[in-house]
C-alpha cells in the first residue's frame, strides 16, 4: 500500500489534532515570542505537506502511517528547535545591519551587555532581543512589544547607528 | 534504546491510542482552538489537494512508462507486450478500425491505455 492510499483511509480531522497535540507536548509550552509565532499546528502542517509530496518516504516494513507521520512531526519539531538555536545570523532592515552569530543565552548577555555600555535604552535592547529570537518584520515586532510600527523603524534606527559605532569587527 | 526515545514513544503511544474526545479537550488546554480550527480547516483542503495533485503526477508518470514500454516493445516487436497491446487497441474502436498497428505513435499510446488498470498493466509487462 503507497503512503497516499493509506493517508486517504484517515479521518483528517482528529489524526491533525493527535499530531497537534503530540507537537504542542513536544514544544513543551515555549511562547510565540520564543517560537517567533510559529504555532504547533503550523509545524504539523509542514510535516504533513513533506509526506504527501514524498520529501519524506513511509517505509510501510518499518512503520503504521501514523507511526510515520509521528516521526515526521517529530523530526519537523527538532529542526524548529535546531534553527532556533541558530538565530539569527543576519536580517534584513533595510539592509541588513547585525551580521553576527548569537547561539547561545552567554552570548546573547555580551552583547546586551556591550549595547549597554554604548548607552543603548531599554526599548533598543528590546527590539535587539526580539531581533536575535528570529523575528525580523517590523510589523511583527510591533505587535510583538506592543508599539507602533513608526515607533519601531524609529528605535531600529537608533539601535543601528549604536550598532554601528560597535560593531567595527562584530558586536560579541 | 536511549530514554528519551523511550519517552517519546509512551507519549506517541498514549496519544494515538487516546479517544478523539479527549484529546479535544487536551488540546484545548493548549491552543486557541478559534484559531486553530481556523488553520485546521484550511490546512485540510491545502492536504485535499496536495494529495490529489500527487496522485494525478504519479499516474502521469506510470502511463508515460506504460507507453514508452509499449513503444519499445512496437519497434522490436516483443511477443508479449504487443499481443496485449493489440488486445487493448482491439477494444478502442477508432484505433481498431482507422490506424495502422505499426504506425502507433507515443501519444496514440496513451489514448488507448489511458483509461485502463496502469498498475497492473505494469504488473503484467513486468512479469514478462
Amino acid at each position: 500500500m503507497t503512503f497516499l492510499e493509506a493517508f486517504k483511509k484517515e479521518d483528517f480531522q482528529p489524526l491533525l489534532r493527535k499530531l497537534t497535540y503530540y507537537a504542542v507536548k513536544r514544544l513543551n509550552g515555549l511562547d510565540d515570542k520564543k517560537s517567533g509565532g510559529v504555532q504547533p499546528v503550523d509545524l504539523v502542517a509542514e510535516a504533513l505537506r513533506k509526506a504527501v509530496d514524498g520529501t519524506r518516504q513511509w517505509d510501510p516494513s518499518e512503520s503504521t502511517v501514523r507511526e510515520f507521520l509521528f516521526g515526521c512531526v517529530r523530526s519537523e519539531i527538532s529542526n524548529f528547535f535546531k534553527k532556533l538555536k541558530k538565530v539569527p545570523t543576519s536580517f534584513q532592515f533595510e539592509e541588513a545591519f547585525i551580521d553576527s552569530s548569537i547561539e547561545t543565552e552567554e552570548e546573547r548577555d555580551r552583547a546586551l551587555r556591550k549595547l549597554k555600555a554604548e548607552g543603548a535604552d531599554q526599548e533598543e535592547l528590546d527590539i535587539f532581543e526580539v531581533l536575535i529570537s528570529g523575528i525580523t518584520k517590523p510589523a511583527q515586532i510591533s505587535e510583538d512589544l506592543e508599539i507602533s510600527v513608526d515607533d519601531v523603524y524609529i528605535i531600529m534606527r537608533r539601535l543601528r547607528r549604536r550598532l554601528d559605532k560597535i560593531a567595527t569587527t562584530t558586536i560579541l | 534504546m536511549s530514554t528519551k526515545k523511550t519517552i517519546d514513544d509512551v507519549l506517541t503511544s498514549f496519544i494515538d491510542q487516546t479517544d478523539d474526545t479527549t484529546i479535544k479537550t487536551l488540546l484545548g488546554e493548549s491552543v486557541d482552538m478559534v484559531q486553530y480550527d481556523q488553520k485546521a480547516q484550511k490546512l485540510e483542503k491545502e492536504i485535499g489537494f496536495l494529495v490529489k495533485a500527487q496522485e494525478q503526477q504519479k499516474k502521469n508518470e506510470t502511463l508515460l512508462e506504460l507507453a514508452k514500454r509499449f513503444e519499445e516493445a512496437l519497434l522490436k516487436g516483443t511477443e508479449k507486450p504487443v499481443a496485449m497491446l493489440k488486445q487493448l487497441m482491439g477494444t478502442n474502436q477508432a484505433f481498431a478500425l482507422n490506424k495502422s498497428f505499426d504506425k502507433l505513435t507515443r501519444e496514440e499510446i496513451i489514448e488507448i491505455i489511458k483509461d485502463k488498470n496502469l498498475i497492473d498493466l505494469l504488473n503484467k509487462l513486468d512479469e514478462e
